[in-house]
């Protein structure tokens, strides 16, 4: 019997001053579901000078009136030993869950209550448009490196597009001789769905994540993705829908569009798959 | 037969020739006929495009082989070796065939013409066992007698922009 080899992922949590919902630990083969996943485009918090958690809106936004039974959703990962393969991302990629874009980095701690913030030096962005991503199939780890997770996109943005970067790394190991298999898929692109004015976004609006099955094989993949939302295409990004296999039709590019603003919804997936003998075994996370 | 008249004109405008396709009737336009408008370079991209992709839409079926397909191709000029994906890891779009772990889905993406393609015109083929895809797209395009030839087409479906 083998075992499976020891993740070689190190999780971190950053100071997260609200724990998310943990996700489901599946059962080999076995299916956890989400349900509805969301980042709520709540106002970004700064700190005043003295260092307190403020809420850029005032006091006047849902999150600020909830402010001190509710602290910020900052869950931020390090994934240290998944990029492997494919030229993916480094070793210290952070995957920022709390969907800031600031890189994954820690919040201070707010004290609580807060009294009234001192008046901000400036006012930070305007929040993210808010993204919705449903599970309507899956995660479902299957055998070999098989994996399958479908959500469907919502949001509160018309007249644009949603862009999601998608990183992806990992490792495939032939079984017999420890040879490593190239893996099928592109490391870093970003991909659109439009959003006509009643929001309906097109291309079905689902998002698919999927692995292809690799029998006598052994080794661990992930996934990351990053949702934004924006009103037009970068065109020196070059989008197209044959530009990423990965994306299967979808309008991509390989090519960092320069007009994302900050990140509307972050999630993640994660496997790790060993099949080589008479072992079938196939465990992750999704998130 | 107005629509078959249509169909076969070279200059035949854009949208007639869009109407006409939906609307003739298998009888009226068989596989050759498409398949000869689509390998025939007098005929605008366009035009040999819906050619293409009826001919494909209309005429592939479950159970058929690569073998069958590569037969009513008809050593397509119009599909390059390029245009045909064998899907893997995907992140984005669900294609409209299943995907397991026993059988191969191929997409044949039907004359995109020049970057960046913004409207796709594509075919979902999904084949049994695991067939590679320099096998099959030298089965589809040159007809060559390979692994793949003999492999059984499971479901077909046809995506259009």
């Amino acid at each position: 019997m083998h075992a499976l080899a020891p993740m070689p992922t190190r999780w971190k949590r950053h100071a997260p001053r609200q724990r998310m919902a943990e996700p489901a630990r599946p059962d080999m083969f076995g299916t956890s579901r989400h349900g509805q996943q969301s980042h709520q485009a709540g106002w970004p918090r700064y700190l005043d000078r003295a260092g307190r958690g403020g809420c850029a809106c005032g006091g006047t936004c849902p999150d600020c009136a909830e402010e001190a039974g509710r602290p910020s959703m900052q869950v931020s990962f390090s994934a240290h030993s998944v990029s492997e393969g494919g030229g993916a991302p480094g070793p210290t990629d952070e995957y920022d869950i709390a969907g800031n874009g600031d890189g994954g980095q820690a919040p201070a701690p707010a004290p609580a209550p807060a009294p009234a913030p001192a008046p901000a030096q400036g006012w930070p962005s305007p929040p993210p448009t808010s993204i919705t991503a449903t599970t309507v199939a899956g995660p479902t780890w299957g055998q070999c490196r098989a994996f399958l997770w479908d959500v469907s996109w919502a949001t509160a943005g018309r007249n644009g597009f949603i862009v999601q970067e998608i990183r992806n790394s990992g490792r495939i190991t032939n079984c017999d001789d420890g040879s490593a298999v190239p893996a099928p898929f592109t490391p870093l692109y970003w991909e659109a769905w439009a959003v006509d004015g009643s929001g309906n976004v097109g291309d079905g609006g689902i998002d698919r994540w999927s692995r292809r099955q690799f029998n006598n094989t052994s080794g661990l993949w992930s996934m990351s993705g990053k949702a934004h939302f924006v009103r037009t295409l970068d065109p020196a990004a070059g989008f197209s829908r044959t530009a990423v296999p990965d994306a299967n039709g979808l309008m991509a590019t390989t090519t960092r569009p320069s007009n994302l603003p900050a990140v509307s919804l972050s999630r993640f997936a994660l496997g790790v798959w060993n099949c080589c003998g008479t072992t079938r075994e196939h465990d992750g996370i999704a998130m | 037969m107005a629509d078959a008249r249509i169909l076969s004109d070279p200059a035949a405008p854009e949208a007639e020739v869009a109407d006409a396709a939906q609307r003739i009737a298998d009888a009226d336009m068989p596989a050759p006929r498409w398949a000869a408008i689509a390998n025939n370079p007098a005929f605008a991209l366009a035009h040999r495009r819906i050619a293409a992709f009826e001919l494909l839409r209309r005429h592939l079926r479950p159970g058929m082989t690569a073998r069958d397909i590569s037969r009513l191709l008809a050593r397509p000029t119009w599909l390059a070796d390029a245009h045909i994906h064998l899907l893997e890891d995907i992140g984005g779009r669900p294609p409209p065939v299943t995907m397991t772990g026993e059988d191969s889905v191929f997409r044949i993406d039907v004359l995109p013409g020049p970057e960046p393609v913004i409207a796709l015109w594509s075919v979902y083929l999904r084949l049994r066992g695991m067939v590679g895809r320099d096998a099959l797209s030298a089965v589809l395009r040159l007809g060559t007698i390979n692994d793949a030839s003999d492999a059984v087409v499971l479901e077909v479906a046809a995506l259009p922009p």
